[in-house]
């Protein structure tokens, strides 16, 4: 075949091919976004290339064998968490959820193992490295294993459970309480919530700067509420936002501070306390 | 008496004869049995003998859900692995074994011959996929009821459930069971790997061998999965910078969008499609074979041999 056949069967077949994408091109964008909203096609996050092309091949090439893969997966995440081999559990996890980004389970237990099994092998497996690396090194883990619970919100925006855990590593591990707050608000408006959602919400707001009049509002609104929300972190929470805030003797609450009684019963309380 | 005259009595040749495309596409099918292609249903049917006594998961429902999950996965595993090995197999296996020169020296166009071994690949996958689903239907349907016994009998075992608890516990797990709206999901691996044969038959039209043919058509197939979500990304990225548009939309139109094609997956976790999104669905499959065909013609036409 001479050169130009070859260039005019090439040109015609580009032309072609591409006016064939122009035609089709409305039909399959309107059927996407019924397929979308039939829930038939997930929509998913566009957060990095890297994932988007690798949930899109593992839909792809393996459809419905995904669920037996990820299982092989969390066996094998399983062992390697044996042998504390946290590189390889993480390398597992986020394959684990790239074929099932729904899972909500497998990025709960991804971040779990980030955040309190790698953090605290970094901490204290090796005591000859100075404390400052362990330190740095176990920030690391929680920084990476709160990347992982975004994530996983970003794939399951309605996950109560995903913003839970978040919100429990924000007071937990890095005390940012504004921040626990905000994902304790986000969790009681995803689906099934946990009930007490409501007053850990309360109990962090009262421990952020500047919202203490808000927080103050919120957890009396709890209290008034009834016998079965005047828990006691929430009268000892209501009680330090009285005096914060300077709250007249008469509109106080009548209880007392428990703390106070458990000050009297434990001299050592006040190190312990949360 | 002239020479010609016993040619003159002859019945005139059609242009276009589906009888001819028949033939064709059957003696396709034939050597694509011969090829042994059908020992995957025993690789099949052990996959979904021990999927369906997988008890790896806890739940009654959960066991149907992974039973259907691992047939409908190898179906189309199946289906589109089958749809670019075996048609990129075809015009290459003709010319080695000299049938191609045979077939076209006799008065077949070529169109008859192309779409005459298309039909013959599908059919193909056309009887793979209704011999797995049935397989599949059978597993199904006695798990179902062997799990819903089990489940009976523990529920009924459990003190303070109501016969309306029971049976809304029951229903969960019949829902997980056989259903009709499955063969919905059949349909749509099957008009997926129509796409996807079509695609590698123009494909090898152009190809120097089969092993080209198959790793063109297997990343056109796994890239147009997601060729337009990375496509989005990079006009995020880059701003939306006209430069970033020329590149990334020719790519757009020119491949294939089988994203619109892979909701098998959905419709056995128990999503409704209207009857109307189906009937799109097909109509858009037809438009791709239609239109690939008449690419793969205009380049297989005057080819030389």
């Amino acid at each position: 075949m001479n050169r130009s056949r070859v260039f005019r069967k090439t040109a015609v077949t580009l032309v072609a091919l591409l006016v064939f994408g122009l035609v089709r091109m409305p039909v399959e964008s309107r059927l996407t976004e019924r397929f979308v909203e039939a829930g038939l096609i997930d929509e998913l996050p566009l957060t990095e290339l890297r994932e988007l092309a690798g949930q899109s091949v593992a839909f792809a090439v393996l459809g419905g064998l995904r669920p037996m893969l990820a299982i092989y997966l969390t066996l094998h995440a399983f062992d390697a968490w044996s042998y504390r081999k946290w590189e390889t559990v993480e390398k597992d996890y986020r394959m684990i959820t790239t074929l099932l980004p729904e899972d909500i389970d497998s990025w709960k237990t991804g971040a779990w193992h980030k955040i309190y099994n790698a953090s605290a092998s970094a901490l204290y497996d090796d005591p000859s490295a100075p404390e400052a690396v362990r330190q740095r090194d176990a920030r690391e883990w929680i920084d990476k294993g709160i990347a992982f619970l975004e994530k996983g919100i970003e794939h399951n925006p309605k996950s109560a459970v995903l913003h839970h855990d978040l919100a429990r590593v924000y007071h937990d591990k890095l005390d940012r309480p504004c921040l626990a707050a905000e994902h304790y608000r986000l969790s009681m408006e995803g689906d099934y919530p946990k009930s007490y959602a409501r007053r850990f919400y309360g109990y962090f707001l009262a421990r952020c700067p500047g919202r203490e009049r808000e927080a103050y509002d919120y957890l009396m609104t709890l209290y008034h509420q009834g016998e079965s929300q005047r828990l006691p972190t929430l009268i000892q929470r209501i009680k330090e936002l009285e005096e914060k805030l300077a709250i007249p003797e008469a509109n106080r609450i009548p209880e007392k501070d428990p703390d106070e009684e458990m000050r009297k019963r434990y001299p050592h309380y006040d190190q312990v306390a949360p | 008496m002239s020479s010609s005259e016993p040619h003159d009595n002859l019945p005139p040749v059609p242009r276009f004869s589906p009888g001819r495309i028949w033939v064709l596409a059957s003696s396709t099918f034939t050597q694509l049995v011969r090829m042994r292609i059908f020992y995957f249903l025993i690789v099949f049917a052990i996959l979904v003998a021990g999927a369906s006594n997988l008890d790896l998961l806890y739940t009654a429902a959960q066991k149907l859900r992974m039973l259907k999950d691992a047939s409908f996965g190898a179906m189309s595993i199946f289906s589109w692995l089958f749809a670019i090995a075996a048609t990129a197999v075809l015009i290459p296996r003709d010319l080695e074994d000299r049938t191609l020169y045979t077939i076209l020296s006799k008065p077949v166009p070529r169109l008859e011959y192309l779409l005459g071994k298309l039909f013959g690949v599908l059919l193909t996958i056309g009887v793979a996929l209704a011999v797995m689903y049935l397989l599949f239907t059978a597993f199904l349907f006695f798990r179902e009821v062997t799990v819903l016994a089990e489940e009976k009998h523990y529920l009924e075992n459990q003190p303070g459930l109501s016969p309306e608890d029971i049976a809304a516990q029951l229903a969960v797990v019949q829902a997980e069971g056989v259903d009709s709206s499955q063969f919905l999901a059949l349909i749509a691996i099957f008009l997926q790997a129509a796409v996807v044969a079509s695609l590698t038959m123009l494909v090898s039209t152009f190809a120097s061998s089969t092993l080209f043919t198959m790793i063109v058509a297997t990343l056109l197939f796994v890239v147009g999965h997601f060729h337009k979500l990375a496509a989005q990304y990079w006009q995020a990225e880059a701003g939306g910078s006209t430069i970033a548009n020329l590149i990334l939309k020719p790519i757009v139109l020119l491949i294939p969008d089988f994203r619109v094609f892979n909701i098998s997956d959905k419709i056995i976790a128990g999503e409704a499609i209207a009857p109307g999104l189906m009937a799109t669905m097909a109509g858009l499959a037809a438009l791709y074979v239609a239109v690939y065909s008449a690419i793969a013609l205009y380049l297989f036409i005057d080819k030389e041999f």
